[in-house]
């Protein structure tokens, strides 16, 4: 005989779930892990590179580095002596928590300050996927259009900072910065918003002061 | 993937040999297209106790609540502006769901 049952059981509930254990090892190795989502190519691992480069005497560094294919990110990584793992997640556009526990396993994180988790290039579905960081950090290029944030508004709603790369490239483009600050605040009225060089340096060290913040509050 | 999962775990715990009909419960904002929902159960369900099962898909009107006048309306997109305030601070208060609501069996 047919009959009905009750379920209400959210699709995402079993990644939330990993998420938040994630997020409890994290916190208790009193880790800052940041998400970084963006489209391809606005310059994520860059940015990741110059940072490590640039904060990692004294300060330890991991991270993860999801792409569809090819481990060319996590070498780029290696060269800054951080641990790097890759994750190829081959037929799927974004990590998921359970990729990111099963790689934790085999990532060295003795001592670390910092996982900066790379995600893959795409502006949809990392943002519906809690991996268990503290916060969502986007990225996008001057060489994008100043609407990404209303285009893509569930990303910048759920991103706590916004680092606006590649300035020194200003000169030579139509981007209005201005603009697309106030599109990201129309979304997200509390993102943090940076913009930087990561060429010349600029601006970047407003982002290493929020990021030294960041792990006062993670604990040590 | 993951709806059918649960489907059928549901299913098996409760000892029914074949699920007839789902219903998932998809959000205006939820990012999920319903037809490419549609197009991947039959396959997603394919050789389980859910094979050529129904899908009925419920679209959930996206509200919003504004944090300064409590105004409720529905948003426009994402950008949660208050049509009677202007500001900026509403939540979400309904139209983000992806839920599998309820199966029927036998």
């Amino acid at each position: 005989m047919a009959r009905v049952l009750e379920i209400r059981k959210n699709v995402l509930a079993k990644n939330d779930e990993i998420a938040r254990e994630n997020r409890e090892f994290f916190r208790s190795r009193g880790l800052t892990a940041l998400n970084f989502v963006s489209s391809p190519g606005a310059g994520k691992t860059s940015l990741l590179v110059r940072t490590i480069n640039d904060m990692k005497t004294g300060v330890k560094f991991a991270v993860i580095e999801g792409d569809q294919q090819t481990d060319n990110d996590a070498k780029k990584i290696e060269q800054t002596g951080a641990p790097v793992i890759q994750i190829n997640t081959v037929s799927s556009c974004h990590l998921d928590a359970d990729m990111v526990k099963k790689s934790l396993g085999s990532l060295d994180m003795d001592g670390a300050k910092y996982l900066f988790i790379e995600n893959v290039g795409n502006l949809v579905c990392p943002a519906s996927y809690d991996l268990g960081e503290m916060m969502k950090v986007a990225v996008m290029s001057v060489t994008e259009g100043e609407d990404k944030p209303v285009k893509y508004p569930k990303m910048f709603r759920v991103s706590s900072a916004l680092v606006i790369t590649k300035t020194d490239l200003l000169p030579y483009l139509d981007f209005d910065v201005k603009m697309a600050v106030d599109y990201a605040l129309k979304v997200n009225p509390a993102i943090r918003v940076f913009k930087v060089s990561v060429k010349n340096g600029d601006g970047l060290a407003d982002w290493y002061k929020f990021l030294l913040t960041l792990s006062d509050a993670a604990g040590r | 993937m993951s709806v059918a999962q649960i489907v059928v775990e549901r299913a098996r715990e409760e000892g029914a040999g074949r699920a007839l009909s789902v219903t998932v419960e998809v959000g205006e904002l939820s990012g999920v297209m319903p037809e490419a929902l549609e197009f991947c159960y039959t396959a997603a369900v394919m050789g389980g106790l859910a094979e050529g099962s129904r899908l009925v898909i419920k679209r959930i009107p996206a509200v919003a609540v504004c944090g300064d006048c409590g105004e409720i309306f529905a948003p426009d997109q994402r950008i949660f502006v208050c049509p009677k305030c202007e500001g900026f601070t509403a939540s979400l208060k309904s139209g983000e769901e992806l839920v599998v609501s309820q199966i029927e069996v036998e």
